[in-house]
């Protein structure tokens, strides 16, 4: 047991692709205390979230039992629910999964020791529980029982819940680790896999944003027709075929059949057991096969005509960063594809909470019509698509970890640690603007042609928006030389663990809030709109410049210090 | 020619020295081997020399130009090759060496025949177009060697340069050293080696625990310990001692 346990920690650390952060030996008794008090009151704050969450859905569940008890679908809703928390584990555990079967760059590190091939398999298939069993603790066990409590159910359909619950992620699992395995198993020769793995996350991940868009999961409880709910659980139909364990424990919990019951534990199960007969069997094999394939050389190409051409130092240093990006899946997807995703959900969102009104021009035409403060809210999209996509963005919350330890290489080259920031910090600023801009001056141009607005907000938009960006982009920079990651192995460590997405989103809430006074100083005060939107616009300009400069300051001294 | 006096550095507050009131003179036109056992803060001086980390205490030197006050121009006159050669694995072995030469302000003429010369020597030509993360360790060695000398620097410093190369690539490096050290350069480099050290420099310097334990050419060292004339003998009896 202890030999499975030793190894399920093995998978864990090798497949996050981490080491201890390099920094930790120079730390005095103080940082670690602060550090450990951080953690606490981090993971603290996280679990009251959770638990927060969990209470939310439980008693969501709880209000709208009867109401589905009453029409007699329960067990449709029910379903539903369970498909949706399977859904949103496949997406969580993809990258993991992947990780553990398909590259299998774990393997390595034990193949050559005395272990049963099931240990292996069993060890890759436990490594996700803690991640499957969150979605359970927080969404599908509160959800679930707030239902049974709601419809007023006997011990046999809780009994089915708990059940449920704890099946729930096996099949899930069990797919994609198939899928994994498969896949490795066609793509044995393969030399990059970690392409492979990113384009199926991000596939699969875009393919669920979307669904949400256009499913109406957003609808509250009250809106849920029949009609609706059906269309909502057809959208996810497919889910059915690959979770078929769902359909009985479903029915169980809404009649307390117990047949249906054993019938969905004995689905799971009975996958388990043709899952490992099959892993023992072809798993190994492939995996091995798989790192011999690996191991191919490239074909020697000859140089390009302009291969010995010169460049200033900061041109070389911005290329450097746009290669590193551009040549990895993983930092492509975290620093071009996400953000690119941001405006477009945020514009569908826009468009389609409008839809819910017969005529979206109408209502916009007479929300402005009514408003002699129009100016003053035009800009206020494009600052949030601005700010949201500069916060979804990794370019700057990773630049410096990035790196790796080719940091400490470029130490020893004579460039100043300011000059390497500010060419990391512009060219983060540039792709985020790049992203938002176009679709930030097209809700700006929109509302000038459609709605008559004063020409002059597509000026403010700019400024606003591109300060937005740039407050946004410091604030994520200044996490990063505070404390970077060097010492990693795989380059998915390197953006699991930036939090400056989640700092970023904060920081984007925040800066709506001087919007918020521009429009209430307009309101409330009468303070013409035009001053009031300069206000705004010269605040975030110097709240920018100064962010900027604080940041540029503060990251030179510290890593200048910061050693390896 | 590199000064260092009263050299001290820790990774902890109040912690172990990793460097101890280090005071040495690294001199032009020779070939300098700093040996010690693991642990004993040879990497770490590098390191301080290089300015890849801050010194506590004292003063390093090269060329006159000092690390900490003039890293800049402390830093154009040497080249470092680290212990790790996993770095830029996303650039083309050209790519490399380009951002390299922008950094140095290498011009073109000079970048071109320099590279050609070194690939030529290296027998890396045929490999300068493909990306050093397909490159094998030695090939990442000999790259990081090729990117460190490209701009033809007064100073050598090379943390474990030999580990990795094939046999023919190491004797080239060998040769590439004396050459430097005999045009009256200054070439510094770290091994485990004793070997290399007792055939290829003209002075070491060991030390231990972050401690100089001698520094001299290898006939004064074999001096003082009469009895033993294999330099590892005296290299385990000058550690065991300490």
């Amino acid at each position: 047991m202890n030999k499975l346990f030793s190894l399920i920690k093995v998978i864990n650390k090798c497949s996050a692709g981490s080491y201890a952060m390099s920094r930790k030996k120079n730390r005095s008794s103080n940082q670690v205390t602060m550090s450990i008090a951080a953690k606490t009151v981090g993971y603290t704050v996280l679990g009251l979230l959770g638990l927060g969450f969990a209470i939310m859905i439980g008693f969501m569940a709880y209000g709208i039992a009867p109401i589905f008890t009453q029409r007699g679908n329960l067990g449709d809703a029910i379903n539903f629910v369970l498909l949706l928390s399977q859904a949103i584990m496949f997406i969580m555990i993809i990258p993991k999964i992947m990780s553990m079967f398909f590259l299998s760059s774990d393997l390595g590190s034990y193949i050559h020791m005395p272990i049963k091939p099931s240990h292996i398999v069993l060890a890759k298939l436990l490594a996700t529980v803690p991640y499957t069993y969150t979605v359970v603790g927080v969404f599908t066990f509160p959800a679930c029982l707030g239902a049974l409590i709601g419809s007023g159910a006997n011990p046999s359909q809780y009994l089915a819940a708990v059940l449920c619950c704890v099946t729930a992620p096996i099949l899930p699992v069990i797919v994609i680790s198939v899928l994994s395995i498969i896949l490795m198993h066609l793509c044995k020769n393969v030399k990059k896999k970690e392409n492979i793995v990113t384009a199926i996350t991000y596939i699969i991940s875009a393919a669920f944003v979307f669904l949400y868009l256009f499913s109406g999961f957003g609808n509250s409880s009250e809106e849920i027709s029949d009609a609706q709910l059906a269309n909502m659980a057809e959208s996810i139909s497919g889910l059915k075929w690959i979770f078929p364990s769902n359909a009985f424990f479903s029915y169980s919990m809404e009649n307390g059949n117990l047949v249906s019951l054993l019938i969905g534990v004995l689905i799971p199960a009975a996958a388990v057991l043709i899952f490992m007969w099959i892993a023992q069997r072809f798993y190994l094999e492939s995996a091995l096969g798989g790192m011999e394939g690996g191991t191919r050389r490239k074909k020697t190409q000859a140089l390009r005509s302009d291969a010995f051409s010169s460049s200033t130092a900061a041109k070389s240093l911005s290329r450097l960063e746009r290669r590193t990006i551009f040549r990895s899946p993983i930092y492509l997807i975290n620093c071009f594809l996400y953000p690119l995703i941001m405006p477009v959900v945020m514009i569908i969102s826009f468009i389609s909470s409008f839809s819910s009104v017969s005529d979206s021009t109408d209502a916009l035409s007479s929300l402005i019509s009514d408003s002699s403060h129009v100016l003053v809210y035009s800009p206020f999209i494009s600052v949030f698509l601005a700010a949201m996509t500069a916060a979804v963005c990794k370019v700057s919350s990773t630049c410096i970890s990035r790196d790796g330890k080719g940091f400490f290489a470029l130490k020893a080259m004579p460039v100043t640690m300011k000059k390497r920031i500010s060419v990391k910090y512009s060219f983060a600023l540039k792709t985020n603007l790049l992203i938002s801009l176009p679709f930030a001056l097209g809700a700006s141009l929109y509302l000038i042609i459609a709605m008559n607005v004063n020409p002059i907000s597509l000026l403010f938009s700019v400024i606003l928006s591109s300060s937005a960006a740039a407050i946004i982009t410091d604030l994520q920079l200044f996490l990063e030389v505070r404390n970077p990651k060097l010492s990693w192995e795989s380059e998915e460590a390197v953006v699991k663990e930036s939090r400056g997405v989640l700092i970023g989103m904060l920081g984007a809430l925040i800066l709506m809030i001087p919007a918020v006074i521009a429009m209430l100083g307009c309101i409330f005060l009468g303070i013409p709109d035009l001053v009031m939107i300069l206000i705004w616009a010269v605040i975030f300009l110097a709240v920018a410049i100064l962010l900027h400069f604080g940041v540029l300051s503060f990251g030179a001294k510290n890593l200048t210090n910061f050693e390896a | 020619m590199i000064q260092i006096r009263n050299l001290s550095k820790s990774y902890s507050r109040g912690g172990v020295k990793a460097v101890d009131s280090l005071n040495v003179n690294i001199e032009d036109g020779k070939i300098t081997g700093f040996i010690g056992p693991n642990g004993a803060g040879k990497s770490t001086t590098l390191k301080l020399i290089t300015g890849v980390s801050v010194p506590d205490e004292g003063e390093i030197t090269i060329n006159g130009f000092n690390i900490v006050s003039q890293p800049l121009k402390a830093k154009e006159q040497f080249a470092f090759v680290s212990d790790t050669p996993d770095n830029f694995l996303k650039l083309k072995g050209i790519e490399y060496l380009n951002f390299v030469s922008d950094i140095y302000d290498v011009n073109e003429t000079d970048r071109k025949s320099r590279i050609s010369e070194l690939a030529e020597r290296f027998e890396m030509s045929g490999a300068l177009s493909t990306q050093i993360a397909d490159y094998s360790h030695g090939m990442r060695q000999k790259m990081m060697i090729m990117g460190a000398l490209i701009h033809n620097p007064p100073v050598w410093l090379m943390d474990e340069p030999l580990v990795g190369l094939d046999p023919a690539s190491s004797h080239i490096l060998k040769e590439m050293m004396k050459e430097h050290a005999a045009k009256g350069n200054c070439v510094l480099f770290s091994t485990h080696v004793l070997e290399v050290a007792e055939k290829l420099c003209d002075q070491v310097i060991i030390i231990n625990h972050g401690k100089l334990l001698f520094v001299g050419t290898l006939d004064e060292l074999k001096s003082r310990f009469p009895g033993e004339q294999s330099l590892e003998n005296i290299f385990l009896e000058i550690t065991k001692n300490e």
